[in-house]
C-alpha cells in the first residue's frame, strides 16, 4: 500500500473534509441510538439496543403479545445463514434498531440484516492475523450501538466501530497485543456515551482491566486495573494522568506476584443507572497454584463496582478468596429492586447464588443453586466469606517425587455451576431464571508435564457429569429464600442465554438445537423449535409494525467441546452451524 | 493469497507426480518422507521469540540454535528447511496438537517436524499421536549468582534475604515460590523471559537468577565471568533437567528414521556442539540418545552412557 506522495496528500485532505462533515453530522448521529435510548432499553419494546436487553441485564421484556396462551403458534419468520466455511460457536446476543438487526458471528464477523425480511444489508469480516491462539473457541458475544455506530470487539483484541447503514469502518482501537495472548469476545457496554470493555484471554502474567473510551471516537477516557497495586489512569483534555492505585499494594498478594496477578475481565459488564455504577466481573488469579500466593489475591474472582465518571472502584465483592479451583468471578451482576432495597443477583461458577446490596456490595443472601458445592459449606453473611471445607488441590511442589499426585473430585467443575451464559430476572414473578450445569472435576497434580519444551509442574483435570440423565438445568430461583421453584433438566450442558417476558414466558436454547419456551410460573415446556445446530446464543424480543418477534443465533461450539473432558465426548455428535432464526406468531 | 498459491503449487506438483506414476494407489502409499523430498522442503516448527533457540535477529530474520539444527537436518535429507515460528500455547500437548498431529482449529495445517519437544518416556506414553525422536540436548535449571555472594552459607539460603529473578510460570519459579516453606517467596522477582531477568541481574538489581542453562548463558554473554553459574541442589525436586528432541506425527516411520539418522550425524560430526557454541551456550548431551518406540511400549534401546550411540534396529 505505498501511495505516491501526491495521492497521500490528497487522501489526507479528503480525510479532513470527511472529518469536518463528520463533526457537523454529530447532531444527526445523536438521532441514531442515543444514550437515553440505551438507558431506557429495558422498557422500550420497539428495539433492543444493549447487551442484557437493558443495561441492568435483566433480559426481561414487558411484551406480552406472545404469551402462554399462544406461544404454540410461534413459527419461523425467516432464517439467515452466516455463510462461509466458518462455523463453531455462535454465542451472540443480537441488537435491533431502526428495522435493522446487528448480529456478530464466530471469527469476528458482523452482519446487518433487514429485520423484516432477513435480507443481508452488509457484512463485515474482520481480517484476523496469523498466529492468534484464542483459548476458548473463536466466539463473539455481540455488538453495541451508539449514535450511528455499531461497535464490536475482535479475536485480535481490537475494537471496531462501523456505520450502521453502510458497514464502513468509522474507527478502530487496539485494546492490546494479540501476540501476547489478548483477545476480545464480550459485547461492549455503553455508559454515558462511553464504550466500556475489559480484556479476554491473555497468558499467564496478564492483568485484567476495565477501560472506557469515547464511543464516537474510540479515544481512551480511563483505565482501571483489576489487581491491587496497579495504577489507574484517566485522560483529561487529552492528557493521560495517574488516577490512583487499585487497592493497596501487597495487602493480599505476596512478593511481586500482584504484578502478574491475572483477574482477567473477559466477560461483559452491566450498568445500573440508579446507583450510577458499572459492575464488572474478574477472573481467577495467577499463577494457578494457590499455594504459591497465600492471601485473598484481590481483586480476582470478584465483582467490581466502578464509578463511570471517575474510573475508580466504589466497592468490590470477592466470591472465591485465594481461588484454587479456577472459579472465575466474571459472571454478570444483575440489578433489581425488592422490598424497597436496591439489590443485585449473581450466580457464580463456584455454585453459590449471591444477593448483594448494590449500593455497597454487602452480601444480603447466599445459597447454592446446584445440588453439590464441595469447596464451602456456605457463605458467612457477616464477613461475606465462604466457609471453606478444606477441599483444595494439593501443593504440586510437595509431590515432586515424580508420582501423580492424589486425585480429588470436586463439584462444580471449573466450567462452573453457571458459565458465561446470562440468566434472566422477571419483575413479574420476582424469580431469577438461571442456566445451571451439574458437573464436577477430577483434579490432580501432574509432575510429568511440559510447557514450551520445558519441564513444568502442572495440574490435570477431567470434567465429569454428576448425573446420568442430565447436566444442564434451567432453574427458577427465588432470591429471597433460595428456593428452586421449578427446574427443567437437559441432557447436554446448557450454554445459551435466557430471556423472560411479560407474556409469562422463559426462553432458552439447548445444544441439541432447540429454542424452547417455558411457563415462567411452573416451568412447563410450552413450545420448542429445532434450529438445525446447537443454540448457545442469547434470545431477544422486540415489536415491529404491531407484531412481536423473537430472534436467536444458532451454531454449536464454545468451551464445552474444547474443554469438556468426559462431557465433550457426550456432545461429540452435535453438528456445527451458523445462522440467525427469527420467529413470530403464525397468521393462520 | 499466499495460501492459495501454495495449494496451487502443491496440486501442480501432485499432478506432475501423478502422471509419472499414474496410479491413485501409489499416491496413497507415498510416505511423508517421499512427499518432503519431492517438494524439496522440510517444514520445521520452532517456538517464536525464544532466544537462543529461535528468535528474530537482524532484519527480522529468524535465527538461533533450533533454526540452525533445522537447516542441518534438512540438508541431510537433501532438502531445504522452511521455518515455521509458532506461538506457545498453554502446554506441550496443545503445541503438539497445533503443530504436529492435527493443526490448530483456526487452520494452517501442521509442520513436518517440531523441535524442542520433550524426550521423556512417561510423557511419550501419554501422547501417542506423535513419535518422539532425535534427542539432541539436555536442558538443566541452573543458578547464576553474583560471584562474591556465591558460596556464603548454603546456596539457596541466601535467597531468603537476597533478590532472585525467574521467568514467570516456570519450574524454577514454582520451586522458589514454595521452597524453604515459603521463606524465599518474597525475594522472587518475576520477568517475562530470562533475557529480562539477566538484564536486571547485570544492572545490579538482583543477586541471582534461576532458569534453563542455555537461556541464562546466552543472556549473560560476555559477562559470564562475574557470576557463578551452575546447578544448585533443590531439595524435594524430582529432577532439575530434561532431554529435548523432535516430534513427528505418529506413523511417519520413514521420516522419523531419517531424522533420527540425520541427528546422529549432526551430533557425531561435532556440528551440534558448534551450533550451541556459536549461540553462546555450552552443549550438554542428552541422557539418552536413541528414540522411544512409537508404539509406546517404551524404549527400544537405552543407555545411561550417553556417549555410547545405539542405533535403532
Amino acid at each position: 500500500m505505498n501511495f505516491p506522495l501526491k495521492s497521500k496528500a490528497l487522501s489526507t485532505a479528503m480525510a479532513s473534509a470527511v472529518l469536518t462533515a463528520g463533526l457537523s453530522l454529530t447532531s444527526l448521529a445523536q438521532a441514531g441510538v442515543t444514550q437515553a435510548d440505551i438507558d431506557n432499553d429495558a422498557s422500550t419494546t420497539g428495539d433492543v439496543v444493549s447487551w442484557g436487553m437493558g443495561q441492568q441485564g435483566q433480559r426481561y421484556s414487558p411484551l406480552k403479545k406472545i404469551n402462554k396462551g399462544n406461544v404454540k403458534k410461534l413459527v419461523p419468520a425467516w432464517s439467515f445463514s452466516f455463510g462461509g466455511e466458518k462455523q463453531r460457536g455462535q454465542e451472540a446476543q443480537p441488537v435491533v434498531h431502526n428495522g435493522r438487526i446487528f448480529v456478530t458471528g464466530s471469527y469476528s464477523r458482523l452482519y446487518a440484516v433487514d429485520a423484516k425480511t432477513g435480507e443481508e444489508l452488509w457484512q463485515y469480516d474482520h481480517r484476523l492475523p496469523d498466529g492468534i491462539l484464542p483459548c476458548c473457541d473463536v466466539i463473539n458475544r455481540g455488538a453495541a450501538l451508539h449514535g450511528d455506530l455499531v461497535i464490536f470487539g475482535t479475536l485480535d483484541a481490537r475494537l471496531v466501530a462501523l456505520d450502521q447503514a453502510t458497514g464502513k469502518v468509522k474507527w478502530r482501537s487496539k485494546i492490546d497485543d494479540y501476540k501476547a495472548g489478548y483477545s476480545f469476545t464480550a459485547a461492549p457496554l455503553i455508559v454515558k456515551d462511553m464504550v466500556i470493555t475489559g480484556v479476554s484471554g491473555g497468558e499467564f502474567g496478564v492483568i485484567g482491566r476495565v477501560e472506557a473510551r469515547d464511543a464516537q471516537t474510540g479515544k481512551l477516557r480511563w483505565i482501571r486495573p483489576s489487581v491491587e497495586g496497579h495504577m489507574g489512569h484517566i485522560w483529561k483534555d487529552g492528557k493521560k494522568m495517574e488516577n490512583g492505585i487499585t487497592g493497596t499494594t501487597n495487602a493480599t498478594w505476596p512478593g511481586d506476584l500482584w504484578k502478574t496477578g491475572g483477574a482477567a475481565t473477559w466477560q461483559g459488564g452491566t450498568y445500573d443507572h440508579e446507583t450510577d455504577l458499572i459492575f464488572y466481573g474478574t477472573g481467577n488469579p495467577a499463577p494457578w497454584n494457590a499455594h504459591m500466593r497465600p492471601g485473598d489475591n484481590l481483586y480476582s474472582t470478584s465483582t467490581l463496582a466502578i464509578d463511570p465518571d471517575t474510573g475508580k472502584i466504589s466497592w468490590h465483592y470477592q466470591y472465591t478468596p485465594n481461588d484454587g479451583w479456577d472459579y472465575d468471578g466474571v459472571n454478570e451482576l444483575v440489578a433489581y429492586n425488592s422490598g424497597g432495597k436496591k439489590l443485585a443477583g449473581h450466580a457464580d461458577r463456584n455454585g453459590f447464588f449471591y444477593v448483594l446490596d448494590r449500593t455497597n456490595g454487602k452480601v444480603e443472601n447466599a445459597f447454592p443453586f446446584v445440588t453439590r458445592v464441595d469447596f464451602a459449606k456456605g457463605v458467612d453473611k457477616k464477613t461475606g466469606r465462604p466457609i471453606e471445607t478444606g477441599l483444595r488441590p494439593g501443593d504440586p511442589t510437595k509431590s515432586a517425587d515424580g508420582k501423580k499426585g492424589e486425585t480429588i473430585f470436586i463439584a462444580p467443575s471449573f466450567l462452573g455451576a453457571k458459565n458465561w451464559m446470562p440468566m434472566a430476572y422477571s419483575p413479574d414473578t420476582e424469580l431469577f431464571y438461571v442456566p445451571a450445569n451439574e458437573w464436577g472435576m477430577d483434579l490432580w497434580n501432574e509432575p510429568v508435564t511440559y510447557k514450551k519444551g520445558a519441564a513444568y509442574l502442572g495440574a490435570g483435570f477431567t470434567i465429569k457429569p454428576l448425573y446420568d440423565d442430565y447436566i444442564g438445568a434451567l432453574r427458577a430461583i427465588d432470591p429471597k429464600t433460595g428456593d428452586i421453584k421449578w427446574e427443567y433438566k437437559n441432557n447436554a450442558p446448557l450454554w445459551g442465554g435466557v430471556m423472560t417476558t411479560g407474556g409469562g414466558l422463559v426462553f432458552t436454547g439447548t445444544p441439541e438445537g432447540y429454542l424452547k419456551a417455558f411457563d415462567a410460573d411452573n416451568g412447563k415446556e410450552l413450545w420448542k423449535f429445532q434450529t438445525g445446530s446447537g443454540v448457545v446464543g442469547c434470545p431477544i424480543t422486540w415489536e415491529q409494525d404491531g407484531e412481536q418477534f423473537i430472534a436467536v443465533p444458532s451454531g454449536w461450539g464454545g468451551a464445552v467441546p474444547l474443554w469438556g473432558g468426559d462431557v465433550a465426548s457426550k456432545v461429540k455428535y452435535l453438528n456445527q452451524g451458523g445462522s440467525l432464526w427469527v420467529f413470530k406468531l403464525t397468521d393462520a | 493469497m499466499r495460501k492459495l498459491l501454495k495449494a496451487a503449487l502443491l496440486s501442480m506438483m501432485a499432478a506432475v507426480w501423478m502422471t509419472s506414476t499414474s496410479t491413485l494407489k501409489a499416491e496413497e502409499e507415498r510416505t511423508a518422507l517421499q512427499r518432503i523430498q519431492e517438494r524439496g522442503v522440510l517444514e520445521v516448527a520452532v517456538y517464536a521469540d525464544f532466544p537462543p533457540f529461535s528468535y528474530r535477529g537482524e532484519r527480522g530474520r529468524i535465527v538461533g540454535i533450533d533454526v540452525d539444527i533445522a537447516h542441518a537436518l534438512a540438508k541431510r535429507l537433501g532438502v531445504v528447511a522452511a521455518i515455521r515460528a509458532v506461538g506457545a500455547d498453554e502446554n506441550m500437548e496443545d503445541d503438539l496438537r497445533n503443530n504436529v498431529w492435527k493443526g490448530h482449529y483456526l487452520g494452517g495445517g501442521v509442520a513436518d517436524v517440531m523441535l524442542h519437544t520433550p524426550f521423556d518416556e512417561a510423557f511419550a506414553e501419554e501422547n501417542d499421536r506423535v513419535s518422539f525422536i532425535a534427542p539432541y540436548y539436555r536442558e538443566q535449571i541452573v543458578f547464576a549468582v553474583v560471584a562474591d555472594k556465591a558460596g556464603r552459607g548454603s546456596p539457596l539460603e541466601i535467597f531468603t534475604r537476597e533478590k532472585i529473578g525467574v521467568e514467570l510460570d516456570t519450574l524454577a519459579d514454582f520451586y522458589l515460590l514454595t521452597a524453604y516453606s515459603g521463606r524465599i517467596r518474597d525475594q522472587v522477582v518475576h520477568y517475562r523471559n530470562m533475557n529480562e531477568a539477566v538484564a536486571a541481574l547485570k544492572a545490579g538489581e538482583l543477586s541471582g537468577v534461576a532458569g534453563p542453562r542455555s537461556e541464562i548463558e546466552f543472556a549473560l554473554g560476555e559477562s559470564k565471568s562475574g557470576y557463578a553459574v551452575g546447578p544448585i541442589k533443590m531439595p524435594g525436586m524430582r529432577s532439575s533437567g530434561w532431554d529435548l528432541g523432535a516430534a513427528v506425527r505418529q506413523g511417519n516411520e520413514q521420516l522419523a528414521n531419517a531424522l533420527d539418522q540425520a541427528m546422529i550425524e549432526v551430533r557425531e560430526t561435532g556440528e551440534l556442539q558448534k551450533i550451541f557454541e556459536k549461540h553462546g551456550s555450552s552443549y550438554q548431551l542428552p541422557s539418552r540418545i536413541v528414540r522411544l518406540k512409537p508404539e509406546s511400549s517404551g524404549v527400544i534401546a537405552y543407555s545411561d552412557d550417553a556417549k555410547l550411540c545405539l542405533r535403532r534396529p
